[in-house]
């Protein structure tokens, strides 16, 4: 199966959930198309579409926070940054994601 | 020879119809107004896909969900051969999924059939 296909299907899967969440994928096209890439690799060798620049702890309760798009399970930090954490996603009213930091949850004095 | 086998009425956006073309079988697809006709039996287990779930172009297989691309019928998602629950399985079953595992990795997953698909006024057509 080719990466590029699966990558063309997550985005295909992905783009209504977060539409009702107030996301869209960023209008960094290169960046989408790596991202959901690794996305397709890591579906293929560990089961699941998870986050590409998350850690996956082998804990069920914390992994499956992680599974793409993971922005219900960390909405008051994503909100804060307009983005997702790997830059898959950002609020739906912005144009140049390259102005959005990434910011760790503690530093925003918001739990992980 | 194109052939009308349902009505635009028939199939919701996002739906799947059950077609006979011919000695063939064949899941129907709305996505969003637009028709495609695959093969009905999943390329895995031969699942009847027409009881799956379309989102957009992706068709997923209900019995082990397989993914395939209704446009070309290409395979976009193996199987789900991994238990995703929540608690822990009892040795008997997880001794089951373990073997089922192992088979179900052994078996190919092959793309669907496809049939060019056209609307005439309030008909869809297959060309067989």
């Amino acid at each position: 199966m080719a990466h590029e296909a699966r990558s063309a299907a997550l985005r295909e899967l992905f783009a209504p959930l977060v539409g009702a969440l107030g996301y869209k994928f960023t209008p960094d096209q290169e960046l989408a198309d790596f991202l959901l890439e690794q996305e397709a690799v890591l579906e293929e060798t560990k089961g699941a579409p998870y986050c590409p620049c998350q850690v996956r702890t082998h804990r069920r309760e914390h992994d499956m926070t992680i599974v793409c798009p993971c922005i219900p399970y960390h909405r008051a930090h994503f909100d804060a940054m307009r983005r997702c954490w790997c830059g898959l996603f950002v609020h739906r009213d912005v144009t140049d994601p390259g102005d959005l930091p990434q910011i760790a949850a503690s530093e925003l004095g918001i739990e992980g | 020879m194109w052939t009308e086998v349902a009505k635009v009425g028939d199939i919701a956006a996002g739906g799947l119809k059950f077609v006979k073309l011919g000695g063939a079988q064949a899941a129907l697809a709305n996505c969003d107004g637009t028709f495609f006709a695959v093969g009905r039996r999943c390329g895995h287990m031969n699942a009847p896909l027409d009881q799956g779930t379309l989102a957009g172009f992706v068709l997923t297989c209900p019995l082990h969900y397989a993914q395939f691309d209704v446009r070309d019928g290409t395979v976009l998602a193996y199987p789900l051969d991994r238990y995703f629950g929540a608690e822990p399985l009892p040795a008997a079953a997880r001794h089951v999924l373990d073997v089922e595992q192992r088979l179900q990795r052994k078996i190919r997953v092959d793309g669907l059939a496809t049939w060019p698909v056209r609307v005439t006024g309030e008909s869809i057509e297959v060309d067989l």
